[in-house]
């Protein structure tokens, strides 16, 4: 009788989170130029991985290897400095691309050219007496002025489009045409403005904005930032939506990117790494073969005599190890499930989240510093994100244990339910 | 033969691509001539929808599905169905359930 009292109240809460918490986050989530820059956050992300693995290769942890690869390293940290250090400048072609395609009416080539064309400007105007650029701009310190740049632009086009502000050419004109003179007038009208702003008036967007943003990279670097993602990311998935979409995907993303070019940038200078909370951070530390660790729990199962759970968990298990686990979500399901709620929202991916925070803060593990795909496997995932740290591969392994251990009687209850279930059949 | 072609949209392409495998299996056996894809809901706007008979969202996405299908009717394919994966059947990739699913939505939308 007991358990039917939890399972009620288990039951109002998820009904209060789908009611209330959810909306307003899925709402946000939705909101398209946030939708369009994960996007395009997303779609740069290739050219970042490949950026920082000629770190790895200049910061190797044996020291002999290090001095063998020591006289390549200049070479080798271009090849870092072309991908991962002008990653908003590519970010800038892929997010012009993305906006564009809210307006039936824009051209996805036309607006990224001007997208560029304008944030370039704005973040690095050459200078004429010596015809250098001033390439800072370029990396995740111009990513916040980039955002604003781009939006500008593309409301400026729709904008401009709509009413008509647009030189319009006779219908026999053939539509290639038409459109390359039709985007002059708006192109101009951005480009002289954001010249204005800059060169004429003087006046340093980025310089204000990472004034503005750096509080903000600060907030989201503490123990409570991850404490509340991990939060929200168990409740959201608890109820069956895509979490991430809405919290390290979503609203920390531009942040843990410009965290990691941040230690990538520290590491490359030989420099004490400086952030703790980055993509494979979370990759590392809450989710360790997908949110909740599910992959502990798919182990615990594959030999489970329920044969539901022994059918879910050999179908979780290759795609866990690849940190997918839809099937142990909706199939098991946790989702929605009473019994799973206190291990799911509170236990697993929350208490994981503060024990790779805390042991990174004290020094005992190292932050990431390298991103890589975050499908890459646990205890490779630390390993490889660290440049090669064993003791981020340890922590990792004791901590999937330790998920074990606290997965283990829920699983037991749950079987045993389950099992009732099969027999009654 | 029936022929259908659908499309499953989830967070990131990555799930959706199990259930894929599940329903080009499963198709044959029910003499289907299945074409279906998987996408990433999050790039909904760069979809063409001509051609397609049949939308499936993945339940983690569901809060999307109304964006999407607005998204669809402003490209002119205001009638084209749409269907909710139900969680267990994605979860499991139920090849057989997922393709009942998929005719009576079908057969609805005649």
């Amino acid at each position: 009788m007991k358990t039917n009292k939890f399972e009620a109240t288990m039951d109002k809460l998820s009904g209060w989170i789908e009611r209330y918490l959810a909306p307003p986050l899925v709402k946000m989530g939705n909101q398209r130029h946030f939708a369009a820059i994960r996007a395009a956050l997303i779609r740069t992300i290739p050219l970042i991985i490949i950026g920082s693995l000629p770190l790895i290769l200049t910061s190797l942890p044996v020291e002999s290897l290090a001095n063998i690869m020591a006289p390549y390293a200049e070479k080798l940290n271009i090849l870092y400095a072309m991908t991962m250090n002008f990653m908003t400048l590519y970010l800038a072609i892929s997010l012009g691309s993305e906006l564009a395609r809210m307006y039936e009416e824009l051209d996805a080539v036309i607006v990224s050219i001007v997208t560029v064309a304008c944030y370039i400007i704005t973040v690095a105007p050459v200078n004429l007496a010596d015809n250098v650029l001033d390439v800072t701009g370029f990396s995740a310190k111009g990513m916040f002025t980039l955002f604003v740049v781009a939006v500008i632009v593309v409301e400026f086009m729709h904008f401009a489009y709509k009413h008509n502000i647009i030189i319009r050419l006779p219908k026999s004109v053939p539509h290639g045409i038409a459109q390359s003179f039709a985007s002059l007038l708006p192109m101009a009208l951005l480009l002289v403005f954001f010249w204005l702003l800059r060169v004429v008036v003087g006046f340093e967007l980025n310089a204000v904005l990472n004034l503005v943003v750096s509080p903000l990279l600060a907030v989201t670097d503490t123990w409570y930032a991850a404490l509340i993602c991990a939060l929200l990311l168990q409740l959201l998935w608890f109820v069956g939506i895509h979490g991430g979409s809405f919290t390290v995907w979503g609203v920390m993303y531009p942040f843990l990117l410009a965290n990691i070019a941040d230690n990538a940038a520290a590491v490359a200078a030989k420099e004490a790494v400086p952030h703790i909370l980055t993509e494979p951070f979370f990759y590392s530390w809450t989710m360790i073969g997908g949110v909740g660790m599910t992959l502990p729990l798919v182990i615990l199962w594959m030999r489970s005599r329920s044969a539901h759970l022994k059918e879910v968990a050999r179908l979780s298990l290759i795609p866990g190890i690849f940190c997918v686990n839809e099937p142990v979500m909706f199939g098991v399901p946790i989702v929605l499930n009473p019994l799973m709620f206190l291990p799911f929202v509170f236990l697993t991916s929350v208490l994981g989240t503060m024990y790779g925070y805390i042991l990174t803060a004290i020094g005992w593990i190292s932050p990431a510093y390298v991103q890589i795909p975050w499908t890459t496997p646990p205890l490779l995932q630390p390993y490889l994100s660290t440049g090669g740290d064993w003791r981020n591969v340890i922590a990792q392994a004791v901590l999937i244990v330790l998920m074990g251990i606290i997965w283990y009687p829920f699983t037991k209850l749950y079987e045993r339910r389950c099992l009732e279930e099969e027999g009654g059949e | 033969m029936r022929k259908i072609n659908a499309v499953i949209l989830c967070a990131s392409a990555m799930s959706s691509s199990m259930i894929v495998e599940a329903l080009r299996k499963e198709a044959p056996k029910r003499d289907i001539d299945l074409t279906v894809n998987c996408s990433a809901s999050l790039r909904y706007r760069t979809f063409d929808f001509a051609g397609l008979d049949l939308v499936m969202i993945a339940p983690q996405v569901k809060g999307q599905m109304k964006e999407i299908q607005k998204f669809a009717a402003e490209k002119g394919y205001p009638d084209l169905p749409f269907m909710l994966i139900p969680m267990r059947e994605y979860g499991l990739a139920k090849g057989g359930a997922l393709i009942d699913g998929m005719l009576e939505v079908l057969d609805k939308a005649k």
